[in-house]
């Protein structure tokens, strides 16, 4: 199964989480490939699992079950350790929220994920974070503190320190939920950009506007990934069901 | 390295860019830190520093060790000095002296000064040459020969104005004339605060070598020699006499340490200890509480860790950066310390300066040396592991995927949680300890000051007088008659009622001499019972007003020529001969010369307190009773005089003073003092003492409030939304308060009960400085019980205040 341009392969992974004895499927039987330089959007209603799913995709968690191959390294059972040193390396994160740290500058917000690499020196560190900032047209805005930066402002700089490892792959999560229409587009276009010049991209969204930037769209439901038409009908059942739920009929479903 | 510069920088930042927190951290544990310092700091001035002599650690001080009690001697037989001088070939020098005071005369009134009579070789054994002339040599020690006196530098200054011409000068000292030879430099006070020095009499030797007198001996050990060696050679020396004297064998060890060990009392060094443990106990508080803290400030930035985390930074890291925050807080409240630490140093030195019986003076200074740094810097790795371990190790432990489900809001989960309930638990537990030491110790000082002497000591001025002179001491019935007449004259004086004469006044007393009756062997002084010897003039008991309990006090007709007679106290008859009567009874003693007499009890009376400045220190608290003999039985050269006065005690002083001089003008009268001031000297060390618990006590007790502050602070802020929803929800005020409160008081009630366990352990170390007080008190265990409580419920008054306020509109719009 392996396809020698993906630089994410999953196979048949599922994720479950016990609480209180109570078993949750939040991902079941999940095969995935992204290549090289594709963007991806992932998409689905709430609870259907995207953010699990990017959690494993970002080593932030690891599968109950499957295989899982980054850059064609299995890296589903890594200890935290590895997996820490991989994410360094290989994987850029941006989030709804940002997720700057107040108490530093931007320039030290970007070089964060470098000052946990081993053999990059501080003035190289500066230069790639400078040159991120470029990238984003966030370089002159160096010394300010994420509080004295916009919304927009803020999620670019998040973006540069996605991209100052020169990560395999980007991860965003919902990066335009926390902002409004015109910034949000201007973070778009950002990635769009980033896409042109040949970074891969996963990023999930439940804006279908946005969406539409993803060279490829993934939906997913109940844990699964589906076809879109698929996801339509079942929510189309879905709200079906609850709508008759709510006028005391029971529908069992076939 | 740029790792570390990187977070330290950030580390800093993040500081600075919250004071409060920082300087409420930084005072928290500076004040815990510093008066550790403050203790180490004052151990190595008192204990462990050097004296301050060219190679003082080649100087050794020989002293003895009694196998049978273990009791430690540091002074020797002179006829032990003579024998080691002559026979150790481990010492390139090698001295004895002992320490006094001594009479100097001149134009000016004659003073009494802080003196040393020294044998020829002190100096060059302590390697320090006079400013001026030259110091005792061989010829000086010789029997007949002139007698020379060498001034200390203060005194030279003072007496002299620092006058060249003094060498040569004659004076009159110990009421013998006798030249000024040299002048020692500035600061030489050997061995404690001497202004004057003095060839040692050693025509002394004809008693028996039990009945010697002692001295201390020094030795410089020779190069390529060591100090075991000079102990070995010392003990075979020992060994050479219990053969050779077996009339004088003692149950001896050699025991030769460095000078500096023996230049401190063990007292002090025992209470320093005490105090280190007590210390201790304060910075572990100050420790417990930062840990809170930085464990409440790790929980508030959970969210930047987990950030850091799935940028990549490993769960070392995490801790690395917990742990560099809370290096950067000690580093910084080690400088705050290290501030206090002088300050306390400098009070706590003048001080002990002030004392009765105060240390060297070399050793009254409070450095910061290489030494405390050294300390400090230990104590700084020590406090950043105990109180940011055990929060940057939690706060590492991070679970990255929580990112991904709290998004932008949502609660951040409690870093502190039972974690902190322990810590402040711990906290109330070590500062109860305090709290209960330091009502010890205050205990200690009240039952000293309201002392039942056993005496009449109302309105009674005393005075000290030595009696140096040849004509005294060559016949004791120049000085009976002396002091009988110096008795009556002060007697008829204007404002004086009454005057008696003693060798020991009551609380003054640091001696004590062997008794045996008549079925004990006199030659096993190791196993004879102890007890106090005063000699007394005939009116004694009248004067003091110590009840007769049965037999007769002494009369006019116990002179120099009758039957050698003595009184006891109740409490030895008790001991010697319980179940009988003590009169008519026997008993043999030691003389101050040495030489044993056998004399017979005619009475006992009521019990007195002799101890003074050692009462409450250890061997002080033993009570071994007293036995008193005639004036006119009895020989002696130092005499204190005691009258009741119709005023205030002190308005006599001159009139004490003039009575003695038209007796003798050449003799001073020193430590003129009434009662009262004896008393308080005696209890003035416990007052110091008490006066350091009561601070430590007072800084744990601020931190564990401050603590417990914090810890409710925090609850009310971590609770306000299900505050919010109970107040929605019609709950009354009380719930409230209660939700707030009850952890807290249960971490109260369990830490109290650990505390009052931990107390009683420590009560045990304490009792060595206790007087009349039991290690388990009720009254000061209750009373600091009591007035923590008071203290934590007071602390959770305004948290539980703030929690009441919360309406239910405020706690749902709280994120």
């Amino acid at each position: 199964m392996s396809n020698g341009d993906a630089i994410i392969q999953m196979r048949n992974i599922g994720k479950v989480f016990y609480a209180d004895e109570v078993e949750t499927h939040a991902l079941a039987g999940v095969h995935l490939d992204i290549n090289q330089g594709e963007y991806v959007s992932i998409s689905g209603p709430s609870g259907c699992g995207k953010s699990t799913l990017l959690s494993i995709l970002g080593l932030l968690d690891s599968p109950s079950s499957g295989q899982y191959l980054l850059a064609n390294n299995a890296v589903e059972a890594l200890n935290r350790g590895q997996r820490s040193d991989i994410r360094n390396r290989q994987i850029g994160f941006i989030f709804q929220a940002f997720n700057l740290i107040g108490d530093m500058t931007v320039l030290e917000n970007v070089e964060l994920p470098l000052s946990y690499r081993k053999g990059v020196s501080s003035s190289e560190r500066r230069e790639r974070a400078v040159a991120a900032l470029e990238k984003v047209d966030m370089a002159h805005r160096l010394g300010h503190y994420p509080a004295q930066l916009s919304g927009g402002q803020q999620q670019r700089v998040a973006v540069a320190r996605a991209l100052v490892g020169a990560p395999a792959v980007l991860l965003a999560d919902e990066p335009t939920g926390n902002l409004d229409s015109k910034n949000g587009e201007q973070v778009m276009q950002l990635l769009d950009e980033l896409h042109r010049q040949g970074s891969t991209i996963c990023m999930v969204t439940h804006d279908s506007r946005y969406a539409d930037y993803a060279t490829r769209k993934i939906f997913m439901f109940d844990g699964r990934i589906v076809d879109e038409e698929t996801m339509h009908r079942l929510r189309a059942e879905e709200d079906y069901r609850h709508f008759d739920e709510h006028k005391g009929l029971r529908i069992r479903s076939a | 390295m740029q790792a570390l510069l990187f977070d330290l920088r950030h580390t800093l930042r993040s500081l600075l860019n919250q004071p409060f927190f920082t300087l409420t951290t930084v005072v928290m544990l500076g004040m815990g830190l510093g008066l550790v310092l403050f203790m180490f700091g004052a151990i190595q001035s008192l204990v462990l520093q050097s004296p301050p002599y060219p190679n003082a650690d080649q100087i050794a001080h020989f002293g003895l060790r009694n196998s049978v009690t273990g009791e430690r001697n540091i002074r020797v037989g002179v006829n032990t000095y003579l024998d080691i001088a002559e026979s150790q070939q481990s010492l390139a020098h090698i001295g004895a002296f002992y320490s006094g005071t001594i009479n100097l005369s001149d134009q000016q009134r004659p003073t009494r000064f802080e003196g040393s009579n020294v044998t020829h070789g002190v100096f060059e054994t302590l390697g320090i040459n006079p400013v001026l002339g030259r110091v005792i040599n061989e010829q000086d020690m010789q029997v007949g020969a002139p007698a020379v006196a060498v001034l200390g530098y203060d005194l030279w200054q003072q007496r002299y104005g620092g006058d060249a011409s003094v060498i040569g000068r004659p004076v009159r000292v110990n009421s013998r004339n006798a030249t000024i030879i040299g002048v020692m430099p500035e600061g030489f006070r050997f061995p404690e605060r001497e202004d004057i020095w003095i060839p040692m009499n050693l025509d002394v030797l004809d008693g028996t070598r039990n009945s010697a007198p002692t001295v201390e001996v020094i030795g410089r050990i020779a190069a390529g020699k060591s100090s075991a060696q000079a102990e070995t050679e010392f003990q075979a020396l020992l060994e050479r006499v219990n053969q050779q004297y077996p009339q004088a064998r003692r149950a001896d060890t050699a025991v030769v340490k460095p000078l500096a060990e023996n230049m401190v009392s063990e007292i002090y060094a025992r209470v320093l200890n005490i105090m280190l443990a007590a210390v201790s106990l304060v910075l572990l508080v100050a420790c417990a509480n930062v840990a809170g803290l930085l464990s409440a400030r790790a929980a508030t930035k959970q969210r930047e860790r987990t950030i850091r985390s799935v940028m990549g930074a490993t769960r070392w890291r995490l801790f690395w950066e917990g742990l560099l925050e809370a290096g950067v807080i000690t580093c910084l409240a080690a400088a705050v310390g290290l501030v206090i630490a002088k300050l306390c140093g400098n009070w706590f030195m003048s001080a002990l300066a002030s004392t009765e019986h105060p240390p060297p003076s070399w050793a009254l200074h409070f450095h910061i040396d290489a030494y405390l740094i050294g300390i400090t810097i230990v104590a700084v790795a020590l406090t950043t592991l105990l109180s940011g371990f055990v929060p940057a190790w939690r706060s590492s432990k991070i679970p990255e995927n929580q990112i991904m489900r709290e998004g932008g809001h949502g609660a951040i989960s409690s870093g502190l949680g039972r974690l902190g309930k322990c810590l402040i638990a711990i906290e109330i537990a070590l500062s109860l300890v305090l709290l209960v030491s330091a009502g010890l110790v205050i205990r200690t000082v009240i039952q000293i000051e309201n002392i039942d002497t056993g005496a009449d000591v109302h309105r009674t001025l005393t005075g000290r007088l030595a009696l140096m002179d040849q004509h005294y001491r060559s016949d004791a019935r120049v000085t009976t008659q002396f002091l009988e007449r110096l008795q009556e004259d002060l007697s008829n004086a204007p404002g004086i009622a009454m005057a008696t004469v003693t060798d020991t006044l009551p609380m003054t007393n640091v001696r004590r001499g062997w008794v045996a009756t008549a079925n004990m062997d006199i030659e096993d002084e190791d196993h004879l019972p102890m007890s106090v010897p005063i000699v007394v003039a005939d009116n004694y008991f009248n004067f003091f007003r110590i009840p007769l309990v049965s037999g007769r006090v002494f009369s006019q007709h116990d002179d120099a020529e009758s039957e050698l007679v003595m009184v006891v106290s109740q409490d030895l008859a008790q001991r010697l001969w319980p179940q009988e009567s003590a009169e008519g009874k026997t008993l043999t003693i030691k003389t101050g010369s040495g030489a044993t007499e056998t004399r017979t009890v005619i009475g006992v009376v009521g019990e007195v307190e002799y101890d003074g400045q050692d009462l409450g220190f250890g061997s002080g608290n033993v009570r071994v009773g007293a036995y008193y003999l005639p004036l006119t039985q009895s020989k002696g050269q130092f005499w204190s005089v005691a009258i009741h006065t119709l005023n205030e005690p002190h308005t006599v002083a001159s009139v004490l003073r003039d009575v003695v001089a038209r007796q003798d003008s050449d003799m001073p009268v020193y430590w003129i003092r009434s009662m009262d001031d004896w008393i308080e000297i005696a209890s003035f060390r416990h007052q110091l003492l008490a006066t350091i618990f009561i601070g430590f006590g007072i800084v744990a007790l601020c931190l564990t409030a401050s603590g417990l502050y914090a810890l409710l602070s925090y609850t009310v802020t971590r609770k306000t939304r299900e505050i919010g929803v109970h107040r929605a929800m019609g709950a009354p005020t009380w719930v409230i308060v209660r939700n707030i409160t009850k952890d807290s008081l249960l971490q109260v009630a369990v830490g109290s009960f650990v505390g009052l366990g931990l107390s009683m352990l420590f009560a045990q170390l304490l009792s060595y400085v206790l007087f009349d007080v039991s290690p388990f008190d009720p009254v000061s265990f209750l009373l600091a019980v009591l007035f923590f409580a008071l203290v934590c419920l007071t602390a959770s008054i305004v948290p539980a205040f703030k929690a009441v306020r919360i309406t239910p509109m405020q706690a749902l719009r709280y994120e």
